[in-house]
């Protein structure tokens, strides 16, 4: 990524949820910013083959409001960007609906498809988010939605990695995940919302050192990172919000903030029913150790009350 | 278009093996008709057997199921423990994923329930359940998407009778010959309330 592109550092945050500082007590006091996922802010209805999204006003008018308090960065589930049959305009038009509302610093989605065909044309959602192969084919359908996805609101657009469970992936030149995620970095300008939890399940799951295998990345694409914990599921690490982050997730936290010089915010990811269950403590404990990482490697030199460049 | 080929197939295998615990050979057999790569068609093939395969169908599932388990607890509660797996499973194995969202999935398998239900007091549970989605969905449109859904629901014993025993784990009263009807309404407090013998004139013509 072209360090002029690079947002401006806005530190620490959390998955935005309705009575979120409520939820985390003290530990509020260590954001800097929310994540919002618009898909949670809008109800969808399926009639008659027809998909529509429409927000919930009450829900936009909250998620708003928060914008008044903390940045806000945009963090989506149902873009299906890595759709071959077309991504989900459904989604991109609630996505423009937010923006005529509010701004963000920059937006994400999931490098992932959702949304396929049966074999008789008919449309057939994944029901989760799947993995697409390290091949040419894919990047020449994500290479030319991640530039229009970067343009479309002229603020950083990143893609995550993913958890997946399938094995031997099909790959074009020998590529594995960290080679496709340069190849699609590279040729797109996209940045990289690189999910340390996500990637410790792949490592775990598929038996590889995950910080190895991370030097082999181009640092300079990670714009945003996500830390969150989860639950082994036969023999399988999966990604599922509900725990304390691991502590091999911390020490490649530790290793990755001080050598991404454009990282712009570090995210703790819960899911909205496991707040109450890890409750304010852990959460407070856990932002904490967040905001620790942060000032010890990543905090910008204010300038006159504004950032500056690291 | 090759990626959209490898998509459909896997997304085919995925939806079978997640809906009904088994790929069928149908299933099989129009996979491989695609047009794949050999290469792309030893993977799928290979595909499975594997554990990775397996764990995201089941993930795939488990996700559905705790929609339901949210957004259907009365009916989930009437079905009770063995019931509910039971119908879960009739209804996943027959209803593939259409949404990630909570309310559509609960439609579908609410109404899947009340056509299923042989008891007359789950078939209206169901539909009762039903109709509150949709009365609390139409309440919180606003300005001109504003709209009022109303619906009329039949128990076969006095509603209170039936859902007081439901919340409070006691066994459903008797079937009565008469109907019991009530009114679900995004106009009316708390959404539902006993029918009136007015109300139950609109709803016979």
């Amino acid at each position: 990524m072209n360090i002029q592109n690079a947002p401006q550092p806005l530190g620490v945050g959390f998955t935005w949820q309705p009575d979120v500082k409520e939820s985390l007590g003290e530990g509020a006091n260590f954001l800097d910013f929310y994540e919002i996922s618009p898909d949670v802010l809008c109800r969808e209805t399926v009639a008659q083959g027809r998909r529509r999204l429409a927000y919930q006003p009450s829900l936009l008018r909250a998620a708003v409001d928060a914008a008044n308090q903390l940045p806000l960065v945009i963090h989506g589930l149902g873009l299906s960007i890595g759709s071959a049959n077309g991504w989900n305009e459904e989604y991109v038009a609630i996505l423009d609906e937010f923006h005529q509302q509010q701004s963000f610093h920059w937006h994400s989605d999931h490098l992932a498809f959702l949304l396929t065909t049966t074999v008789d044309g008919d449309e057939l959602h994944t029901g989760v988010p799947l993995p697409m192969p390290f091949t040419e084919a894919a990047l020449d359908i994500l290479v030319p939605r991640a530039i229009a996805m970067n343009e479309r609101f002229k603020v950083p657009f990143l893609l995550e990695n993913l958890t997946y469970y399938l094995p031997d992936l099909p790959n074009d030149h020998g590529w594995d995940e960290i080679a496709f995620l340069n190849e699609l970095t590279r040729q797109s300008g996209c940045g990289l919302l690189l999910d340390l939890y996500n990637f410790h399940c792949n490592a775990v799951n598929f038996g590889f050192d995950a910080l190895e295998a991370l030097k082999r990345l181009r640092l300079e694409s990670v714009i945003e990172i996500h830390l969150a914990g989860g639950a082994v599921h036969d023999g399988f690490l999966t990604d599922i919000h509900t725990r304390e982050v691991p502590e091999p997730v911390w020490q490649i936290l530790e290793w990755i903030a001080p050598r991404a010089p454009n990282l712009a915010g570090i995210v703790y990811e819960v899911m909205e029913p496991a707040v109450p269950r890890l409750g304010p403590e852990t959460l407070t404990r856990q932002l904490e150790r967040v905001r620790q990482v942060w000032d010890k490697y990543c905090r910008p030199v204010c300038a006159g009350g504004t950032y500056a460049a690291r | 278009m090759p990626l959209a080929e490898w998509q459909t197939a896997l997304g085919t295998l995925i939806a079978a093996q997640a809906g009904r615990g088994r790929i069928p050979i149908s299933t099989q057999t129009e996979v491989r008709a695609l047009q794949l790569t050999t290469d792309e068609q030893m993977w799928l093939g290979e595909l499975g057997d594997s554990k990775g395969f397996k764990v995201t169908c089941e993930i795939q599932r488990w996700w559905r199921e705790t929609r339901l388990r949210e957004m259907a607890r009365l009916t989930v509660a009437a079905l009770g423990r063995e019931q509910s797996t039971a119908m879960f499973s009739a209804y996943l194995s027959s209803h593939f994923c259409a949404s990630l969202f909570f309310v559509p999935e609960a439609l579908r398998f609410l109404q899947f329930v009340a056509e299923s239900a042989t008891h007359p007091h789950l078939s209206s549970i169901a539909k009762f359940e039903r109709a509150l989605l949709l009365a609390k969905e139409a309440a919180q449109e606003e300005g001109l998407h504003r709209t009022t859904f109303s619906s009329f629901v039949y128990f076969a014993a006095p509603a209170e009778e039936v859902l007081g025993a439901l919340l409070q784990n006691q066994p459903l009263p008797e079937v009565q010959a008469a109907r019991f009807p009530v009114v679900v309404s995004s106009a009316i407090q708390h959404f539902w309330r006993p029918a009136t013998s007015d109300d139950a004139e609109l709803s016979i013509q």
